[in-house]
């Protein structure tokens, strides 16, 4: 069991992904970036789980709710937490977020900080 | 002379007959420009792909020193900015602005600044390539530079419309104050501007437009009321209502539907209730509407009576507002279906019953679709 | 023997007019179409940018005729349900399929029987029963009587909610963005009633889930000759023609329409072949006669990929059924053809596809014959056939090219040197004998249509793309 804790990262903006992936990097977590749904449903089905999911809501192919929910139907991820990054700052979007499973949601455009805040929660901080 | 070319020509094949001459000479043009084309998708080809690796080594020179500036480590040095990578580091930069706010934000107006290129930026407004004034406009937005406001008012002039709502977009960036009471008599002005575009730009000064439109409204005529009262719509604002009370009244179909649309306080009951049986339609159906949004419990057979109506619009509306009332529960509504005499109210209302029911029973609920 | 010297020369003179001016007219639209493309690809980089909706572009209803589509059409519907818009709903319509369409599409979308108020606007074949989806909430099917496209389209438009409704072919392949990029024109300019989106070429690209994941060029050589065809006369040409409101076509495949304008003006045509084409000529036709204040818009980008034919039958039978498509698009419209208020769909367009297109194959292979037989005959000389054999071929290459060069400075959707090359290479050779069957096949189109004969629709072999 390695000591820096596991994010995935699934998001298909490439700007934001390497932002994403920069910021946690810096923060001790061992970053996985998975650039589209298909990819991510992929993954799900052969990996063990990480410690926490960062999950973009538009993505390619298969849209991030249906990703949340293939992850709250399996065993070894259905306690892992997720935090969806929603584009569409309409009400609909977040309440459909936390319907689908997320623990935590936050809206883009975002504040890096905050993210890094909300994620804390959930994860337990390197030793 | 002349017979050299004569005999040239001959050589070449080119037929005397002046017809088939012209004709050949055609065909050899011809040949000429395909060859031109030919290389000038090459040289397109080529420069495509300068392109695109000057961006990719530009990205990966930049890419790090912003990420850093963005979780708040802020570089002691930047090195220089080239003049080749400027346009790619402008995108990449106005492209994270866009996605990200607060500290990151400020970090990125402080790289720019410390780059130079707000004053790039407004040198960029003044060139010709439209590409250019458009990133230029986005950055200056994002900076919020009160120094390029003048320029950026021209801009916002223009007949281009992608120009102008950026222009405008940024305008409303930098001061929501000043912009709102410059923006909002022109937003009411130019029709011909998409609602969606003109939201976007100013949802970000929704208070300041708010207070500019209720000044407003008793003053304008009725072919500007309808597109000031959307514009009250699509950014929520809420209006005070006397000033709604008139519109109400109004005559004019289009003036009344804008009203009704955004009406949502009780005290203009009685005001929605005497166009309930307007003569046209749409006035009726989104006079149900508002009903149901602000009927109180005398509503309800005001709403059945409309459950009959010769419009199959008005049918659908007045049969959803009374499914969403309050205190309307299922067996209330079933037994008021069985009690409906009118073939097409019944089906009206068991239609959207069902349509309730599914979408009770979806785990994630859409609200019915709306036409205009 | 004067005279048939004369009748000899008039007629290559004309042959050669007519040839010279085909070929000019498409490339003076090339020309047109320049402008648009260059505003086009300065806002690229604006699309590039996250987009931040407002919910107020206007919300669109999606028709999907389908018939016998079991093998393919839930995977349509899914990505369909993918595309990136703010509100939308979708329409299927199943034509009376012989096959498990319906069955496939109630298994995979949890179809319940919906008791809805159906409107009928426009006159169809009668409805079995309407459903709504338990899973996607936006979508609907309508199960009706075989009627043909057009009438399920009809049926389609009576259902729809919206105001904007977009016709889509069920094997139509879209991009996420693709519904955003063609409602544009609507937002940018309210009088706008339709917009048309380019079609490109499927084949030989990779395809996952409904998606187009990589653009690539087939290596059959018939789609091969499509790709080229496409770029010379369906893409830009059309751009040129909607510059200036004249654009008579938007492809069935992907179009998106304004329901009122198209309610007004009576739906589709159920009992014509072309009705894409006939619905917009009769858009022009009736708008222009109201004095209404309207526009028809193309949209360049790359927004929807189909399959083309990759065998010479399916080939054939299309092209002939195009061109009955044609004709009875512009038969049941004279009414346009140099009308008072005709404006340039009415003394331009119109007159043009009657010349080119309509009369064009009689010409074109009337005078290939002509100019053949003629110096097999020896009545003209081997420098009169060179030439104009020199000046028909090379006016073609040099469009196909400019087709080429255009699609080069806007979309470069062929990323790989070694395909530019290769589609540099079918530029010539499409026009060493493609072009030339194409006009045979369009012969005997016109043939047909005069004849009023019933040709078999001829079934596409599909390679089942859309189900991997």
């Amino acid at each position: 069991m390695s000591a820096q804790p596991t994010v995935l990262v699934v998001e298909d903006d490439v700007h934001i992904a390497h932002v994403l992936t920069f910021m946690l990097e810096r923060q001790g977590y061992q970053v996985t970036h998975v650039a589209d749904g298909r990819a991510a449903s992929a993954h799900v089905a052969a990996n063990p789980a990480p410690d926490l999911v960062l999950l973009d809501v538009m993505l390619p192919y298969v849209d991030g709710f249906e990703i949340v929910g293939q992850i709250r139907a399996l065993d070894g991820w259905k306690d892992t937490p997720v935090i969806m990054l929603t584009a569409k700052n309409t009400e609909r979007d977040t309440v459909r977020a936390l319907d689908a499973g997320a623990n935590d949601f936050i809206i883009k455009p975002f504040q890096p900080q905050e993210l890094l805040a909300r994620l804390r929660r959930f994860l337990k901080t390197p030793a | 002379m002349t017979a050299s070319v004569g005999i040239l020509a001959a050589r070449l094949g080119v037929p005397a007959d002046p017809i088939l001459a012209a004709a050949f000479w055609t065909g050899i043009a011809a040949l000429l420009l395909t060859l031109l084309l030919g290389l000038e998708i090459v040289r397109l080809r080529m420069s495509l792909r300068a392109r695109q690796r000057r961006e990719t080594r530009a990205l990966a020179r930049w890419r790090p020193i912003l990420n850093a500036a963005i979780v708040g480590d802020r570089p002691p040095q930047l090195p220089t900015l080239a003049p080749a990578e400027r346009l790619h580091f402008i995108k990449l930069w106005v492209h994270l602005q866009a996605s990200l706010r607060g500290e990151a934000s400020a970090a990125l107006n402080d790289i720019a600044g410390r780059l130079g290129l707000h004053l790039e930026a407004r040198a960029m407004l003044g060139r010709r390539a439209r590409s250019e004034r458009l990133l230029a406009a986005l950055m200056l937005g994002h900076l919020g530079d009160r120094q390029a406001w003048p320029q950026l008012l021209r801009l916002a002039g223009m007949d281009d419309p992608t120009l102008s709502l950026t222009a405008l977009w940024a305008l409303v960036r930098i001061d929501p104050q000043a912009a709102a009471e410059y923006l909002t008599p022109l937003f009411i002005e130019r029709e011909d501007w998409a609602m969606s575009h003109v939201a976007g730009i100013l949802q970000q000064a929704g208070r300041p437009v708010a207070a500019v439109l209720a000044g407003m409204l008793p003053r304008l005529g009725a072919e500007r009321l309808p597109r000031a009262l959307r514009i009250a719509e699509a950014l929520r604002v809420e209006l005070p209502a006397e000033a709604l009370a008139s519109a109400l009244a109004a005559s004019e179909v289009a003036v009344a539907t804008a009203a009704l649309r955004i009406v949502n306080t009780p005290l203009l009951q009685d005001a929605v209730r005497a166009r309930l049986h307007d003569e046209d339609w749409q006035v009726r159906v989104q006079a149900a509407k508002a009903l149901g949004r602000i009927g109180d419990r005398s509503d309800v057979e005001r709403l059945v009576a409309l459950l009959a109506d010769r419009e199959w619009w008005v049918r659908y509306r007045a049969a959803q507002a009374l499914v969403e009332l309050p205190w309307l529960k299922r067996p209330d509504l079933a037994a008021l279906h069985a009690t409906l005499e009118d073939r097409y109210a019944a089906d009206m209302l068991a239609q959207v019953l069902a349509e309730q029911d599914a979408a009770n029973a979806a785990p994630d609920t859409a609200p019915a679709p709306e036409t205009a | 023997m004067n005279t048939h010297h004369l009748l000899l020369d008039f007629v290559t003179w004309f042959v050669l007019c007519y040839f010279i001016l085909l070929n000019g007219g498409y490339l003076l639209l090339n020309l047109l179409s320049l402008r648009t493309l260059r505003r086009k690809g300065q806002e690229e980089m604006l699309d590039e940018l996250p987009r931040a909706y407002s919910g107020l572009e206007p919300p669109v209803s999606i028709l999907v005729p389908a018939y016998n589509e079991e093998a393919s059409i839930a995977a349509s519907v899914r990505s369909m349900l993918q595309l990136t818009y703010a509100e939308y709903e979708l329409v299927i319509v199943n034509d009376g399929s012989k096959d498990g369409t319906l069955e496939v599409l109630k298994r995979e979308f949890g179809l319940l029987p919906f008791p809805e108020a159906y409107r009928r606007q426009i006159p169809t074949k009668d409805i079995r029963a309407i459903y709504r989806s338990t899973r996607s909430p936006n979508v609907r099917v309508i199960d009706k009587v075989n009627g043909g496209k057009a009438d399920s389209l009809n049926a389609g438009i009576n259902a729809a909610r919206y105001p904007l409704f977009c016709g889509v072919d069920a094997d139509s392949i879209l991009q996420r963005d693709s519904l955003e990029r063609v409602t544009q024109p609507f937002l940018r300019d309210p009088s706008v009633v339709a917009t048309g989106g380019t079609i490109r070429i499927a084949n030989g690209c990779e395809v996952a889930g409904g998606f187009l994941t990589k653009v690539g060029l087939p290596r059959n050589p018939w789609a091969l000759f499509q790709v080229v065809e496409y770029l010379r006369a369906f893409l830009f040409g059309r751009l040129g023609w909607s510059a200036v409101n004249g654009m008579l076509i938007i492809s069935g495949a992907f179009g998106v329409f304004r329901k009122d304008a198209v309610v007004s003006v009576g739906g589709y045509r159920s009992n014509t072949i072309g009705e894409d084409m006939e619905l917009i000529v009769r858009l022009h036709r009736l708008l222009r006669a109201r004095r209404q204040h309207y526009r028809i818009e193309f949209v360049p980008d790359p927004v929807c990929w189909t399959e083309a034919p990759e065998d010479l039958a399916t080939l054939k039978n299309q092209r002939i059924r195009w061109q009955r498509g044609l004709a009875e698009s512009l038969n049941a419209n004279w009414g346009l053809f140099f009308s008072r208020n005709g404006g340039v769909p009415g003394w331009l367009a119109f007159p043009f596809m009657l010349l080119f297109e309509w009369l064009g194959p009689l010409v074109e292979m009337g005078g290939y014959l002509f100019m053949i037989v003629s110096f097999l005959m020896g009545a003209i000389s081997w420098q009169a056939f060179s030439t104009f054999m020199f000046v028909a071929i090379g006016l073609g290459i040099l469009l196909s090219a400019s087709g080429l060069l255009l699609e080069e400075m806007s979309f470069h959707i062929y990323p790989r040197g070694k395909q530019l090359l290769a589609l540099g290479l079918v530029v010539v050779l499409e026009n060493l004998g493609y072009r030339q069957l194409n006009t045979w096949w369009r012969l005997i189109g016109l043939f047909r249509w005069a004849t009023q004969k019933e040709a078999s629709w001829g079934a596409m072999k599909r390679k089942g793309s859309l189900g991997t």
